[in-house]
């Protein structure tokens, strides 16, 4: 079970470790801005109060999807090793190794964007990176894909470490997610949740990174020898698969934050149930598989596989409503909790998922899907569970680990003011999207109609807040990390925490 | 009701109540419990929890009953039964709709396909909401219904990204009022009769195939697509070099001091040998330009690469 220790010398972090993490986190909080400004200024150029280029508003466009997507799957991988070194042994070597490759794969991705031209966008759909149209090379295209190449290497490597160390100590991956115990026996309470969690992700995640690997070096070959030829269908259920399941396993890492740290601020023990592993093993396949809900319209495919896609979108919904989002706020409920920036970022970050979902699972059912589908309803929903959930459990921990480095759990006048900027901005912002969508606003649109620019404007002045506060957050969480610990280093306990 | 509205509606309520569920958690955090109601609470969140399962499993089970139950995909492989046919291809940037007057009340069967790159056929109706789409993916043909409960002029629009000109890919489809059919004559056929055959007009053809990059004003686009007003092939007195450019593309030509990397498509395979003729002459004579025109057999001979 987690500790309620507020800050446990398991987690001490010192050295090499700390700069790692450090390292981690500074690095995606500045380039969560740096990309923020970057759709930022695509929203403004929709309402016509910037002239962005159609060209350029493409270029930043992908830059802004490939960008984010990385940057919150680099924060959240520093959430997973952060509370999953204190169960099973993880080499240091692994987690600074996937920091590097991202970065070389990010530099890769940028030289790509702004010297290559590229723009044909996070999904490099085949065969459109060899249909620049002269306004990209292959070439800047084969640099883009052997950026993500490098990237997903590199999380493979961090992935295949955290595996090893979870072996050593459970046996096997059924064990560590608990398989053992669905259908009865005494479960073992000190079960680390940040294990099965862990073991999930990798699991669905290295299946997916492989099955963007298998497209990204289709692709290469086909750049390099136009004749060796793709189904297009092909090439497009094996990128989505992979590109789903890299986003989603921003979400399932990040949700440890909230497994290791709601508790300590609550006072209330989270202990491990057999439901909890049900849900789990619910999403371990759920989440392969639900990927079809992004090719409801490609009417070539299986009607089998379309339905499978409607029905792993709704039934993923199940564990996160029921079991994650469901006991969290059991565990709140008459806590006596002291709210500080660490749990209402946690909060937050489990309604902006269930509320995102919802927006989901709307949009993965067929019959909505069909008006619906490639509309700013899409980037609404998303934008609604990374921006108000995703995000904010990853800063969830950036601003417990600066608590322990300073006078406890932040929460100074500024604070205050940034979090509630963030969560109204934010809301403005995905509304807008979404309203957009139910008027058919396309997304992934240059060039809008007079008559879309009302719900671009409302996005705009959402994205105008929340760049305002997460660069607050930023140097907020700069700072505090780059802070010597305490002198001393005593626990804020438990008591300190829920009174 | 628009289905947009329905969906719309849906989730405004859905995540009211998710938000109210919040509030109430989060305003009864602050209030502490005793031991005795904290073991009762444990006991009680099981026994929700439970319900809440079983009210969520209900609705998966009727949800998806009611939205597939009649399936909203047709077959892709079997015939469709449909009187009125409509093959779209779509390629970098416009789309190629025949016919492009159907009738409103009886089904539409849409073939949708792609020459080049991933499209998408979005249908919007008068009013700007989409009333169907589907993927046009090269090397497939995808196959959508749809009946059109009213007349007038819909636009199709790509929905799915394919380059710089994605936002100007459009074209339209007319939507005439279902009429009475003598001796029971099909719905396509009535509106053939309804239509005579139209001349070939360029202008026209350059609207649905050229204006995207080139304009409408024939200046195209500074630094990317060159301009047709003035430029040295288009007024030139022989129009070969033009028939062969429209028919066969051209990419990395220096004009007036600029190159354009810009990849021309071929049109050979899209357009007739009338349309080429129409559309090359309608560029020969527009915009100030008064160069000889070109005549069908004259694009006929070209055909050959």
């Amino acid at each position: 079970m987690a500790s309620l220790t507020m800050y446990p010398d398991d987690e001490h972090l010192t050295g090499s470790a700390r700069f790692a993490f450090n390292l981690y986190m500074i690095t995606a909080v500045l380039l969560v801005v740096v990309f923020m400004l970057v759709g930022l200024t695509m929203r403004m150029s929709q309402t016509g109060w910037v002239g962005v280029p159609p060209k350029f508003f493409y270029q930043l466009l992908s830059m802004h999807g490939a960008g984010m997507v990385g940057t919150m799957v680099l924060a959240t991988t520093a959430v997973m090793w952060f509370f999953l070194r204190k169960y099973v042994r993880l080499h240091l070597w692994a987690f600074v190794t996937n920091y590097v490759m991202f970065m070389a794969g990010a530099l890769c991705i940028i030289f790509a964007v702004f010297i290559g031209g590229y723009a044909a966008l996070w999904t490099f759909l085949y065969p459109l990176p060899t249909h620049g149209m002269g306004m990209w090379s292959p070439h800047a295209s084969a640099l883009f894909m052997l950026g993500y190449l490098l990237i997903g290497v590199g999380e493979l490597i961090f992935y295949l470490d955290a595996a090893a160390g979870i072996i050593k100590v459970h046996g096997n991956l059924g064990r560590a997610l608990g398989l053992q115990w669905l259908f009865g026996g005494d479960i073992n309470p000190d079960h680390p949740k940040t294990v099965v969690a862990s073991t999930s992700m990798i699991i669905a995640n290295s299946l997916g990174i492989l099955a963007g690997a298998v497209v990204l070096v289709m692709s290469l070959i086909n750049i390099f020898f136009p004749q060796v030829a793709i189904d297009a269908l092909f090439a497009k259920t094996l990128i989505y698969w992979f590109g789903h399941m890299y986003i989603n396993a921003a979400i399932y890492m990040g949700v440890i934050a909230i497994y290791e740290l709601l508790s300590r601020y609550t006072g209330k023990p989270y202990p491990l149930s057999r439901v909890f592993l049900w849900g789990w093993a619910a999403t371990t396949v759920l989440v392969i598989i639900v990927f079809p809900h992004h090719l409801l319209m490609d009417y070539a495919e299986p009607h089998w596989f379309l339905t499978l896609g409607q029905f792993a979108s709704w039934g993923s919904g199940f564990p996160v409503v029921v079991v994650t989002v469901y006991g969290a706020l059991t565990n709140l409920w008459r806590s006596n909790i002291r709210w500080t920036m660490p749990p209402r970022l946690m909060i937050l970050a489990l309604f902006g998922w269930v509320a995102g979902g919802f927006g989901a699972i709307l949009d993965g059912t067929i019959r909505i899907n069909l008006v619906m589908h490639n509309t700013q309803w899409v980037p609404g929903h998303f934008h609604f569970y990374l921006l108000l959930g995703v995000l904010a459990m990853a800063l969830s921990l950036m601003y417990h680990e600066v608590g322990r480095r300073t006078n406890g759990p932040p929460n100074s006048g500024s604070d205050r003011v940034g979090f509630p900027v963030y969560v109204i901005g934010g809301l403005i912002f995905v509304f807008a999207f979404l309203a957009g969508g139910h008027a058919s606003v396309p997304r992934r649109m240059a060039e809008h109609l007079q008559a879309w620019t009302f719900t671009d404007k409302l996005g705009s002045i959402g994205a105008m807040l929340v760049v305002l506060a997460m660069l607050y957050f930023a140097i907020r969480i700069t700072a505090g990390l780059l802070r010597s610990s305490r002198s001393g280093g005593a626990d804020v306990g438990a008591a300190d925490a829920a009174g | 009701m628009h289905l947009q509205n329905l969906a719309w509606i849906i989730l405004l309520v859905g995540i009211a109540i998710i938000a109210l569920g919040f509030i109430i958690v989060v305003v009864m955090a602050g209030k502490p419990s005793d031991e005795a109601q904290a073991r009762k609470f444990s006991r009680t969140t099981h026994i929700v929890q439970a319900w809440w399962f079983l009210i969520l499993a209900v609705g998966f089970i009727v949800g998806s009953f009611i939205t597939l139950q009649h399936y909203p995909i047709p077959p892709q492989h079997t015939d469709l039964g449909a009187t009125q046919v409509v093959n779209a291809v779509g390629r970098q940037w416009s789309w190629q709709i025949k016919p492009d007057t159907v009738q409103a009340g009886s089904r539409v069967e849409f073939r949708v396909t792609s020459d080049d790159v991933n499209h998408g056929f979005a249908l919007y109706g008068p009013d700007g909401r989409i009333v169907a789409q589907v993927q046009a993916m090269p090397g497939y043909t995808n196959k959508m219904l749809h009946t059109f409960d009213r007349a007038g002029t819909y636009t199709v629009r790509c929905l799915e990204y394919c380059g710089l000109m994605h936002a100007e890919m459009t074209s339209t489809l007319k939507v005439v009022a279902s009429e009475q059919t003598p001796h029971g004559a099909s719905a396509a056929a009535a509106v053939a009769e309804a239509a005579p055959a139209a001349p070939v007009s360029g202008a026209q053809v350059y609207d649905n195939h050229c204006a995207v990059c080139h304009q409408a004003t024939g200046k195209g686009l500074p630094g990317v697509f060159p301009p047709l007003a003035g430029d040295p092939v288009v007024t030139a007195a022989d129009p070969a070099e033009h028939i062969n450019i429209v028919l066969h593309g051209t990419h990395g030509r220096t004009i007036g001091g600029t190159t354009y990397a810009a990849q021309m498509p071929g049109w050979g395979n899209q357009l007739s040998d009338e349309e080429v003729a129409a559309v090359i002459n309608h560029e020969r004579t527009s915009w100030g330009n008064h160069a000889p025109t070109a005549t069908v057999k004259d694009v006929a001979a070209q055909r050959k690469p």
